[in-house]
This record gives structure tokens, C-alpha cells and sequence, in this order.
């Protein structure tokens, strides 16, 4: 079984889809394991006060790590969303595999739906498209602004990120240094951070 | 700190673990259903880039490559490797075998200008070609400074300090950026992208099992001794997570026509047998008899 070492948290993991496209190794042996370069899950996992009894929606949740994580330092209500199928799957497993009850998740493209009130929304490693990038803008500043929600973007440093307007209303929480093994499954990435969204 | 771009050109070459075949017409070399891959020297070119980018000098990797669709895949292992996104210039099969240096430099030069980038990265020379001159008629084109054979690469502030491999030895400059940048053997050791992953898997249903090949061995394996190949799939996911922009020559105002023709393509001359003589006075005689002397 494959782990994700997230701070000195040991998480097991069966498969991370990463994206969009993603390839399954036939189960159960030899599973393919893509480590996150997303910060959020060791944030949460080591400061659960941001998480406990609030309620946590996970956008473009892939192997499911951030929304684990939300779990596993007591949020009271998680829903992680991603509108690849096969992360569904794997999101569902992962759980199983680390003795959780399994989360709900949702599979259409929530910036099409109409908004839920979160305490905490969180998006990991989703601003790699200039479209996408500035819908996902679009989305959380009337989140924020209708709810009050509190948004945490991890990324790892991606040049449409850093690039893109939402740069302005961003304030950095914290910088972690990608694991050696990260660092090897996706060349060029060598840090991961985690930040505030206050438009 | 990381304001730096960088434009990484690669080319797609007859793998140099082939063994070339010229066509009977003479009008060149086998290509059809003939192993191809990333010139070994736009190989070190990305590596410089991606290790520019690890030291968080360079913010944008762009990978770029001229040619028939094929080129993705060569985009796709640069993408894969680290690059963050990528431009093909697509120009089909035909007119792509008449594509030399002045009109990839050409495209280069306007790519350059377009993406706004501080550091064009090239190999110093293609394996298939030979012919050396790109990077040096990229330089010429944007009325940037040069550093050929780069065997070292560091950047200093504004500027960038060039260690040269020469037929003297080293040689060292100093660039002042934007600049063109050709690298040579000993720059790096290029990581692995393994072949299979490359090729970019399609999405495939549930259950179904991917065959991963082996990864195959790499130009002067004895000079840069083995190297590990790093993990499988992971990266063509990765590297479906970046674009890769398709455009023409056109869009960008580059005239591809080329004043140069290939006359003829020929194998060289078979190796004769040489001459044994006995002594020093029968090489003497020998080479006069020729004219030698």
C-alpha cells in the first residue's frame, strides 16, 4: 500500500488521479501512487483548530487528501468535489483505507450549481488554467462575499497562478518544502504553499 | 525573486540508437515507422531549465517544437520533465523535412518576443543535422547576446555568466539578459521521462491494465553512466495538467521558405582494406608511390 507522508502524519493511500485524464493500474497489485503537491492536507492536519466542527467543501478533491485530512481533524460537515469520475473512486477508497467513513462527494462541476454556505472552502493545485483560474476567482469572491466563507488555496508555484489577478487579494500562510519523493514525481516543483483568499 | 522565462526549443529526431537507412531515391534517410525522440542536446536544454526552475530562478518553463503532430510527444516528454507548458508550431510532414535553422530561428526569434521571455535554451546542435546554427541565428535575430557550448550556466542578477567549452578549453562570459543559451554535453545529466508515459495514455475505462515498457538507453550511457529512470505514470498526469498551444508558422509571420535544396543523400563510401607494409622504408616508397609525398 502506498503512503503520503503529510508532516509527520502518515496517511495511506490506494491512487491519486491528479487530473482530468488519469491511468489505472490494474488492482489490486501495483497501484500507482502520484504524490500531492498541494499543501493544504498537512495544513490541516497540523492546525486543526481551522477545521473542527466547521463545515469543509474540498475543490477538485483528486486522491481525496485534503478532504481526509478535514476529516481526520474533526470537520463536522465535508463534501469533496471533483468532477473526475475516477477520483470519485479513489477518493472513496482512500477513505476505506484510512478507516474512514467514506465522504460525500460530488461529481458535477460545482461552478455550475447554485452556492451552499461553507465555513471553509479549499482548492488545491486548481489555478494550472488561465480559464479556469479566473472562473474559480469568479466563484470564491461570491462565496466570500455571500457567506463569508473562509478560502484556503494550496499551490504549488505554477506560473498561471502566480501570474493571475487573484495574486492581489492573497496572503500567505504558510510555505512548506515539497518531500523528496514529490519532488521527483513532478519535476520542476520544489515548494507548496497555502494561502489565504481575502478579496 | 523568479521573474525569469524561459523559451526551451526541442526537436524530434531519428533516435540515435537507430541504425539509418538511406531511401533508394537518395532524396534522404528512413524515417517512416522509425523510432524517434528528443535530441539528446534539447534534452540538456530542458534539464538547465527545469534545474533553473527547482532554484526558483526561472518562474516559466515553455517548451516549444516545430514540426508535424508528432512534436507533441517530443513536447509532451519536455512537459513531463518540467516544463510548464508548451507550443507546437505545427507544420506538416512534407514541409517540415525542408525546415532548417534560419526558419526555426525565425520562429524561435518571434516566439521569443511574443512570450516575452529573458532566456531562450536550445541544444548547441541536432543529432540528425548536425548543423549548429540555431541558437546562434536565434541570437542574431533578436540582437541578443550569445553563449554556445554552454557547459555551465549561473545567473547573476541581470545578468548570466557562461562557462564555454572551446577547442582551447573554457571559456567564460558574461551575458547581459535577455540572451540565447546552447548547451553542450557536459551542462547536465538530463532525468527520465520514460518513453510509455510520454506517448500520453488515453483515458481508459476502469480495470483495464497499462503495459509499461522498459525504459530505453540513453546517448553515451558509457561516458554518463546509468541513470534511473523515475516514476511511471504519474508524469504523463502531470503533464496532461499543461498546454500545449498549437499554432502555425503564419500565425506568427514567419516565412518558412528555405533557399536551400537537398541535392542528394548518400551512405559514406564503404572502408576499404588499408595496406600492411614491413618497414619504415616500405611506407616511405608506399607513400610516394601514391603521390602522398
Amino acid at each position: 500500500m502506498a503512503t503520503l507522508e503529510v508532516g509527520n502524519r502518515t496517511i495511506g493511500f490506494l491512487l491519486d488521479t491528479g487530473i482530468t485524464y488519469s491511468v489505472l493500474t490494474s488492482f489490486p497489485a501495483d497501484v500507482c501512487l502520484v504524490v500531492g503537491v498541494d499543501g493544504n492536507p498537512r495544513y490541516l492536519l497540523d492546525n486543526p483548530d481551522v477545521v473542527r466542527g466547521r463545515s469543509v467543501l474540498d475543490i477538485g478533491s483528486g486522491c481525496g487528501a485534503t478532504a481526509i485530512a478535514a476529516k481526520m481533524s474533526g470537520a463536522s460537515r465535508i463534501l469533496a468535489n471533483d468532477i473526475d469520475p475516477i477520483a470519485g473512486l479513489a477518493i472513496t477508497l482512500n477513505c476505506e483505507l484510512n478507516k474512514l467513513d467514506p465522504v460525500p462527494i460530488l461529481t458535477r462541476n460545482i461552478l455550475n450549481l447554485e452556492q451552499d454556505k461553507w465555513e471553509l472552502v479549499v482548492l488545491g493545485d486548481m489555478f494550472y488554467d488561465e480559464d479556469l483560474a479566473d472562473s474559480l476567482h469568479q466563484w470564491l469572491k461570491n462565496c466570500f462575499w455571500t457567506y463569508g466563507t473562509r478560502v484556503l488555496i494550496g499551490d504549488p508555484g505554477r506560473p498561471q497562478f502566480s501570474g493571475h489577478n487573484i495574486q492581489h487579494q492573497l496572503h500567505k500562510v504558510v510555505e512548506y518544502s515539497l518531500p523528496e519523493p514529490t519532488r521527483q514525481e513532478n519535476n520542476g516543483l520544489t515548494t507548496s504553499t497555502v494561502w489565504d483568499f481575502r478579496p | 525573486m523568479a521573474e525569469l522565462r524561459a523559451l526551451v526549443g526541442v526537436k524530434r529526431v531519428i533516435d540515435f540508437a537507430v541504425k539509418i537507412r538511406v531511401k533508394p531515391d537518395k532524396s534522404g534517410v528512413v524515417t517512416d515507422g522509425v523510432k524517434h525522440s528528443m535530441n539528446p542536446f534539447c534534452e540538456i536544454a530542458v534539464e538547465e531549465a527545469v534545474r533553473l526552475k527547482e532554484k526558483k530562478l526561472v518562474k516559466e518553463v515553455i517548451a516549444v517544437s516545430c514540426g508535424p503532430s508528432q512534436c507533441q510527444e517530443t513536447i509532451r516528454t519536455a512537459l513531463a520533465m518540467g516544463a510548464d507548458r508548451g507550443i507546437h508550431v505545427e507544420v506538416p510532414a512534407a514541409e517540415a523535412e525542408r525546415l532548417g535553422p534560419l526558419q526555426v530561428a525565425r520562429v524561435l526569434a518571434k516566439l521569443a518576443e511574443k512570450e516575452k521571455v529573458n532566456l531562450v535554451l536550445l541544444g548547441k546542435q541536432a543529432i540528425d543535422d548536425d548543423c549548429n546554427q540555431t541558437g546562434q541565428m536565434t541570437a542574431g535575430l533578436l540582437d541578443w547576446p550569445q553563449g554556445t557550448f554552454a557547459s555551465q550556466v549561473t545567473l547573476e542578477g541581470d545578468k548570466l555568466k557562461v562557462e564555454r567549452e572551446i577547442d582551447g578549453g573554457l571559456e567564460t562570459i558574461r551575458l547581459k539578459l535577455p540572451a540565447v543559451v546552447t548547451a553542450d554535453l557536459r551542462l547536465n545529466e538530463p532525468r527520465y521521462a520514460t518513453l510509455p508515459n510520454i506517448m500520453g495514455a488515453e483515458v481508459q475505462s476502469l480495470g483495464t491494465g497499462l503495459q509499461l515498457e522498459l525504459p530505453w538507453a540513453r546517448l553515451g550511457e558509457a561516458e554518463r553512466g546509468l541513470r534511473q529512470p523515475l516514476s511511471q505514470s504519474s508524469h504523463v498526469q502531470k503533464a496532461k495538467k499543461k498546454k500545449i498551444e498549437v499554432i502555425k508558422a503564419g500565425d506568427l509571420g514567419v516565412d518558412l521558405t528555405s533557399k536551400i535544396s537537398v541535392v542528394s543523400v548518400e551512405d559514406p563510401p564503404q572502408r576499404t582494406a588499408g595496406v600492411k607494409v614491413e618497414t619504415t622504408e616500405d611506407l616511405v616508397a608506399k607513400l610516394r608511390e601514391v603521390g602522398r609525398i
